[in-house]
């Protein structure tokens, strides 16, 4: 079995949504680190980077997104 | 469903949320979702929280139609419990409605979609009153077989059915295409926004709060009309003194609005209450009952009805207000705040909630808590409890769910459930390697050996699967006494899977004896389709035997057992009435065959797609002897495409490649027969490979040695025939297979006859004519044609030449009948080839009819089937008949000359 916590095989995902989101939902979108900025000098952005395990997870975090009503704006895979 | 609470369970899904007294009523998109009705499908599709559920409930109530409702969740992704559930919300609008697409559901092991749909269909069309099925939280979907099943039902709609999608995301359902094609009407996140007017109306009538037209807008404008945002706010405000504070600092912050709304209502949340919103929120139904048990508090009811009062996202799911859940928003929002405030609290309040669905009737709610509590021991306990009766119903998908969210290493100490893993699996189309470990895993763990008998039922059935005759046997032998006689599931399957095993052995006295009891066994536990199964086995056993009559009166016995109490036969009769026609061909009653077997494979699709493998046989042979080549090429290619499709059979490819030699040769199809001839694998050489005894497969080498008799025989090498038929005569003669006997025979006389010895000849055919004319046996003479009528005249002279002394065992009657037969055929032969412009010697069936009348049309084959609510292959095998009865090679073609005979 895949270990979901297992770093070596993650990658490391970065997902922007729509406003500003505490750092308190970390542990909800699995550990993920959550940074908040105003883009253009006034849209707020909140960005979660982190690492998952696999597409499974990945669209395990879209459903959370999703379910809470929040804005997705962008997706990426960005080199550990 | 036997207890209370299971029909709680079920009415809360069916039952349709009720409205706020207060709500909201919105008209404008009241309007459009009327209009929709004039689609197939409405989609309404927007995030959570713009009140889609609240809008379809108020459809309901302002439009004459009758609504059935269904609330979908999570537990839905089983393909048997999805339909069983829509077929329950159907009935609660059409009383009985669809029952025997229940009953099929319930007794089929494996699913054919498509038919069990169309079932369905056609039960709906009978329906003449428009209506309006809602699923409700469709999201919650995401098993793919039941968007096949969805997608299916909207493909076929019946006029008067209207289809309803609430959904948080679009489903992966073909809308593109239907959008393309006008059938889809959608509401979607804009629509749903409420309006100024509409926020401004929320506010004043729904919460009682006065607002400034600045305030309104203001909020309007920071939650975009997002309902959820708006009630949060709401809430809020209520609890502050300073309105306009309130909606200036939110206004004005770029916080995602439920943390920020979140915050406000729960800080100002007394905490007791508060306690009780975080521990409550685990649960997807609350009672007050049930809150006091994972609260361990008194105050259940009181508090769910006051937060009822207080708009705090708590909807009722039944009239009488005991059971309710969260607004899943809401439900999240305070499930992530336990987890923060309280994490080591989680598992044991989901322990306590096991233990109460437990103690009341709902095992499987105990189920996911005990899970979700990571007490698998716990859910293990229930599982095994409910395992049988979950995997009877057929929903092995819900069962593998449970299965599959447990570390196997808690399962090891569980033999009997480790069996039931090994079953879920390999009735869902398992890897029959898995399930074999998990089985030896299991014996090996069962120190006490009561479940050796299952153990042993499931791999005499991965035995039959691979083509392993002896180990079958000996397995099914050993589960059969070893079962414990209660256990009706496996038991069945056990004796149909030795049937087969017995059959193919040769031993037929032993395997009629077998089934018999097997078949009383069966009417007396009321097990009809342990019943039909054994009675089949039995009518084909006789068969073997030469005893035609005896065969019919069998599955006559089968079939006034297996009809639904409204007479209808259930789908497993189809395997009967497909061997009444086999018997009817044989007696050349060629037109009431083909009804018998067309009726058994329509049937029996709506049980096993497997067992229509044989009906399609059936149906080659006697499309074969009707002369209609391109139908008996169009059986065999359906017999392929499923024994292709399913692959668990390993025996069934060879006989449908024997099947198909046959026919090659009937046609004169020289080339072919010798390609395959030199590319067939034969049977032995799969034995020797896999290292089984080739005397357990008598059955397979008969056939196969009947079939390159015939390959030889055409080929004029009579040494070759010959070698092969005397052993398979003389062990048919041993093994008292008279029905085999009779056909060995006829193939020895016309290898005498061919070969110039015309005493040997008419030696045997005089001993095939004497075993068949008692049950009389027709096709298997005159099929063979031109040799046989020779052969049949010489006989007839040589009997007339007889003294009255010598003992003449064949009637010249059954002798001139059989010739009168022959004549027939070459007359009817002649005139289908030749004339066909002057009528059809075959009559098109009713369904061909129907077919024909949408040929002139520009629709493809599969948009004819959708018309007629049949499958695609269904329409395309017609269309192949229709094409060789009106002697057409194209679509034009049969339509001019269909039109030209006047049946267009």
């Amino acid at each position: 079995m895949t270990d979901p916590q297992d770093p070596d095989k993650s990658t490391i995902y970065r997902i922007r949504v729509a406003g500003k989101l505490k750092e308190s939902w970390s542990d909800w979108f699995n550990g993920m680190t959550i940074e908040f900025g105003l883009e253009a000098g006034e849209n707020p952005v909140s960005t979660l980077t982190g690492p998952l395990v696999d597409q499974s997870a990945l669209h395990g975090v879209f459903g959370k997104i999703r379910n809470l009503g929040l804005e997705l704006l962008s997706v990426e895979q960005i080199d550990a | 469903m036997k207890n209370s609470t299971a029909k709680i369970i079920l009415s809360t899904k069916l039952n349709i949320p009720p409205l706020w007294r207060e709500n909201v009523s919105r008209p404008r998109l009241i309007e459009i979702l009327n209009q929709g009705l004039a689609r197939g499908l409405i989609l309404v599709a927007a995030p959570a929280g713009y009140g889609k559920t609240i809008l379809l409930s108020e459809w309901t109530q302002r439009i004459t139609l009758p609504v059935a409702w269904l609330s979908l969740d999570q537990r839905d992704n089983d393909l048997t419990r999805f339909l069983t559930y829509v077929i329950a919300a159907l009935q609660t609008i059409a009383e009985g409605i669809a029952a025997a697409t229940l009953e099929d559901l319930r007794s089929s092991p494996t699913l054919h979609l498509e038919s069990i749909l169309t079932g369905l269909i056609n039960e709906i069309a009978l329906i003449s009153d428009p209506m309006v099925l809602v699923l409700d939280d469709y999201h919650e979907i995401e098993y793919q077989s039941i968007h096949e099943a969805v997608s299916f039902l909207v493909e076929h709609l019946p006029p008067q059915m209207h289809i309803v999608l609430s959904s948080r995301i679009d489903p992966p359902l073909p809308l593109a295409r239907w959008r393309g094609r006008g059938q889809l009407a959608e509401l979607r996140e804009a629509d749903l926004r409420f309006t100024l007017d509409e926020t401004a109306e929320f506010f004043t009538g729904t919460m009682d709060l006065k607002l400034e037209q600045d305030d309104l807008e203001a909020l309007a404008s920071r939650t975009e009309g997002w309902i959820a945002g708006l009630q949060l706010a709401a809430i809020s405000i209520k609890n502050r003194p300073d309105v306009s504070t309130f909606v200036a600092e939110f206004s004005g912050s770029h916080e995602f609005i439920v943390d920020y709304l979140t915050d406000e209502v729960l800080e100002k949340t007394p905490a007791a209450l508060r306690d009780f919103l975080l521990q409550t929120s685990i649960l997807s139904r609350l009672s007050g009952e049930l809150c006091d048990q994972v609260t361990g508090r008194q105050d259940g009811r009181a508090t769910l009805e006051s937060l009822r009062g207080n708009h705090l996202f708590l909807n009722p799911l039944d009239d009488e207000r005991r059971w309710f859940r969260y607004h899943a928003l809401f439900a999240d929002l305070l499930r992530k705040r336990l987890l923060e405030e309280q994490p080591e609290l989680v598992p044991a309040l989901h322990l306590r909630a096991s233990h109460w669905f437990d103690q009341n009737g709902d095992p499987e709610q105990a189920i996911r808590h005990a899970i979700a509590a990571k007490d698998y021991q716990q859910a293990l306990a229930i599982i095994e409890r409910i395992a049988e009766g979950t995997l009877v119903r057929g929903e092995f998908r819900t069962f593998l769910n449970w299965m599959e969210a447990i570390p196997p290493e808690m399962t090891r100490s569980r033999p009997r459930l480790l069996v039931y893993y090994a079953s879920g699996m390999l009735f869902s189309g398992g890897d029959p390697a898995t399930v074999e470990t998990m089985l030896h895993e299991a014996v090996k763990a069962d120190e006490s050996g009561e479940i050796a008998g299952e153990a042993a039922a499931l791999h005499a059935m991965i035995a039959t699967l691979k083509g392993d005759v002896g180990k079958s046997i000996e397995r099914s032998q050993h589960a059969i006494e070893a079962l414990p006689a209660g256990n009706l599931f496996l038991r069945s399957l056990v004796i149909g899977n030795l049937s087969v095993a017995y059959i193919s052995t040769g031993d037929v006295e032993s395997a009629g004896e077998l089934f018999a009891r097997a078949a009383r066994d069966g009417e007396q536990a009321g097990n009809h389709m342990a019943t039909v199964m054994a009675l089949r086995r039995l009518a084909e056993i006789a068969l073997l035997q030469g005893e035609l009559h005896r065969a019919w009166d069998i599955c006559e016995r089968g079939l006034k057992l297996a009809v639904y109490p409204t007479g209808k036969p259930l789908p497993v009769a189809g395997i009967l009435m497909a061997l009444q026609g086999d018997i009817l061909r044989e007696w050349n009653d060629l037109q009431s065959a083909n009804e018998h077997i067309q009726s058994g494979i329509e049937l029996v699709l709506r049980w096993s797609e497997l067992a229509a493998i044989e009906n399609y046989l059936y149906q080659a042979r006697v499309k074969r002897s009707l002369g209609d080549a391109q139908g008996a090429q169009s059986a065999i290619d359906m017999a392929r495409q499923i024994s292709e499709k399913n692959q668990v059979s390993r025996v069934a490819p060879f006989i449908i490649s024997l099947f198909q030699a046959r026919l090659w040769l009937q046609l004169g199809k020289q080339s072919d027969v010798e390609t395959w001839a030199r590319n067939y694998q034969p049977f032995k050489a799969f034995l020797d490979e896999h290292g089984y005894n080739p005397k357990y497969h008598h059955h397979m080498l008969e056939i196969e040695g009947i079939a390159f008799a015939r390959f030889h025989l055409a080929g004029g090498r009579w040494d070759r025939a010959l070698e092969i038929l005397e052993p398979l005569h003389k062990a048919a003669t041993e093994l008292k297979r008279t029905g085999s006997l009779i056909e060995i025979l006829i193939l020895k006389a016309i290898t005498f006859l061919k070969g110039g010895d015309i005493e040997q000849a008419l030696g045997s055919l005089e001993e095939a004519l004497s075993l068949a004319e008692p049950q009389g046996y027709i096709r298997v003479f005159i099929d063979e044609g031109q040799p046989m009528r020779e052969m049949l005249t010489l006989f007839l002279g040589e009997v007339g030449k007889r003294d009255s002394s010598d003992m003449v065992s064949v009637s010249t009657k059954y002798v001139n009948q059989l010739l009168a037969a022959l004549a027939a055929e070459t007359v009817t032969r002649r005139v289908t080839r030749e004339d066909v412009s002057a009528g059809l010697t075959e009559p098109l069936s009713a369904r061909e009819l129907e077919v024909l009348r949408l040929l002139p049309t520009s629709l493809t084959s599969t948009e004819i089937a959708g018309q007629l609510f049949i499958s695609p292959n269904t329409a395309r095998f017609h269309i192949k008949n229709i094409y060789s009865k009106l002697g057409a090679h194209r679509r034009a073609d049969a339509v001019e000359r269909a039109k030209g005979l006047g049946l267009l």
